[in-house]
């Protein structure tokens, strides 16, 4: 970093650490104050809060470093040296980062494409039918069996086997990653099992309804009713599925737990697979759901219990999307909810996980939705009243 | 609008917008409330928009192959 005691030597110094900036290969999204920016190559979104995109714009235009930190002092009032401190910081995170030359070769991925691999003596099938599709899916026997044939039970066919599915997905573990194929193709290879079986149950939900581009896919759970529905965001453990189990005891539709697949104008499209709930949410969730009801399966040495979904049979389900809701269970707090600026519901979502297609118009058409859609938070210790909360959005 | 009219014009307003903000600023009054810059990448990735990336991850997440 540089730094100096002339703090206009110094700034001038910073120039050669961005350059002006040239944002010809860059794809521009402005929200109110703050700005949303993607590259082609790297699959995510860069985030600048309003002083950020302030100097983004002051240094798009042509400005010098020491003159965007004097536009600095001269708009907020705040003394040139400390302009000069963050403005030289976020400029070195820029040229780490955003204005980065990309790496040869892309984002990754294999440059062999493996063989899927034959029918191993002790690879599980399963044939289930979703959403009125036959599906196959073949499991390499040990950690994949149980991360995922709990989550087909419901839905596989207890007789004869399927003489031909629609599709047949096959997952096995590669050299250091699990490898999913559809049919022979190789469409994903995950670090962990857990991200194959996510990558399995979207394209099982894709696959039944092809006709419809998924749009985006948020980690959500999401419940309503047969025509409308919110979305139960949040990180891991914040609650979602526990809150999604006691939406169901009330009668609503539970569109999926953890996974919100979004697709044609972004209704959620419904995923019939179980809820998982962990050991933990059984007695908050006893006086709603009965214990007979979950199928326990012990998962990586801890007990999982599975609730079967409501959604229909048959159909593909999909549902608009009324609301985008954080979820966070708090003990003992009791049940808030505020609403959400869109850029801190961004910086949220990257918290909690999410994708888009990675081209400017799915990315401009999903930051539209998500500017239009209500937004909020919601802490909260009592099921009832976050539930309480949910079922007023969908009444709206 | 098609999509291209629509981008076109996200990025015609962000360019409009740019004098327009800082004399905004400057019209508030005195001197507008500061905020230290900040730019975020967020990653998008369809497993962790099922299984998460923060605390948590190690029980969704699940054995990893490593």
């Amino acid at each position: 970093m540089v730094r100096g005691k002339d703090s206009t030597a110094a700034l001038e110094n910073t120039e050669s650490i961005a350059g002006a900036v040239d944002v010809s290969g860059f794809w521009q999204f402005p929200l109110e104050d703050e700005l949303v920016v993607a590259r082609p190559g790297v699959e995510g979104l860069f985030f600048f809060n309003s002083t950020a995109r302030l100097l983004w714009e002051e240094r798009r235009r042509g400005a010098s470093a020491a003159e965007a930190a004097r536009t600095f002092a001269d708009l907020f009032g705040i003394p040139t040296e400390r302009a000069q401190r963050d403005i030289e910081d976020l400029l070195a995170g820029w040229s780490a980062g955003i204005l980065a030359p990309l790496k040869e070769g892309g984002t990754g991925g294999h440059a062999m494409p493996p063989e899927r691999p034959g029918g191993a003596a002790d690879a599980v099938p399963v044939d289930c039918v979703v959403n009125g599709k036959r599906f196959r899916v073949v499991l390499e026997a040990g950690d994949l069996v149980e991360e995922i044939a709990p989550r087909l039970a419901g839905l596989s066919l207890a007789g004869a086997p399927h003489e031909r599915p629609d599709v047949t997905f096959t997952l096995a573990n590669g050299e250091d990653r699990v490898l999913v194929f559809r049919d022979d193709v190789l469409i994903a290879s995950e670090e962990k099992t857990a991200g194959a079986r996510a990558i399995l149950l979207q394209e099982m939900t894709r696959a039944c309804d092809p006709a419809r581009d998924v749009r985006a896919i948020l980690h959500a759970g999401a419940c309503g009713t047969d025509t409308r529905a919110v979305l139960l965001a949040g990180a891991s453990q914040a609650g979602k599925s526990t809150l999604c189990a006691a939406l169901m005891a009330r009668g609503l539709r539970c569109y999926g737990d953890d996974s919100a697949v979004l697709h044609g104008d972004f209704q959620v499209a419904g995923m019939p697979f179980p809820l998982t709930l962990r050991k933990s949410s059984w007695p908050i969730l006893e006086s709603l759901i009965r214990r007979e009801q979950l199928r326990i399966h012990t998962r990586y040495g801890v007990e999982v219990g599975y609730l079967d979904s409501n959604l229909p049979a048959g159909a593909s389900p999909a549902a608009p999307v009324e609301a985008l809701l954080f979820v966070e269970y708090q003990p003992h707090a009791a049940a808030v909810m505020k609403p959400l600026p869109v850029f801190e519901t961004l910086l949220r979502l990257r918290g909690s996980g999410f994708w888009i297609e990675h081209t400017r118009a799915d990315i401009a058409r999903f930051l539209e939705w998500l500017t239009r859609l209500p937004r909020f938070s919601l802490t909260f210790s009592r099921l009832d009243e976050a539930a309480d909360a949910v079922a007023d959005l969908l009444a709206r | 609008m098609n999509n291209e009219t629509q981008n076109r014009n996200v990025e015609e307003s962000t360019d409009g917008k740019v004098t327009e903000r800082r004399e905004a600023l400057r019209k508030m009054g005195k001197f507008a409330a500061y905020a230290a810059p900040f730019t975020v990448l967020a990653l998008t990735n369809k497993a962790e928009a099922a299984t998460g990336h923060g605390p948590g991850k190690g029980f969704n997440g699940g054995p990893g192959k490593h």
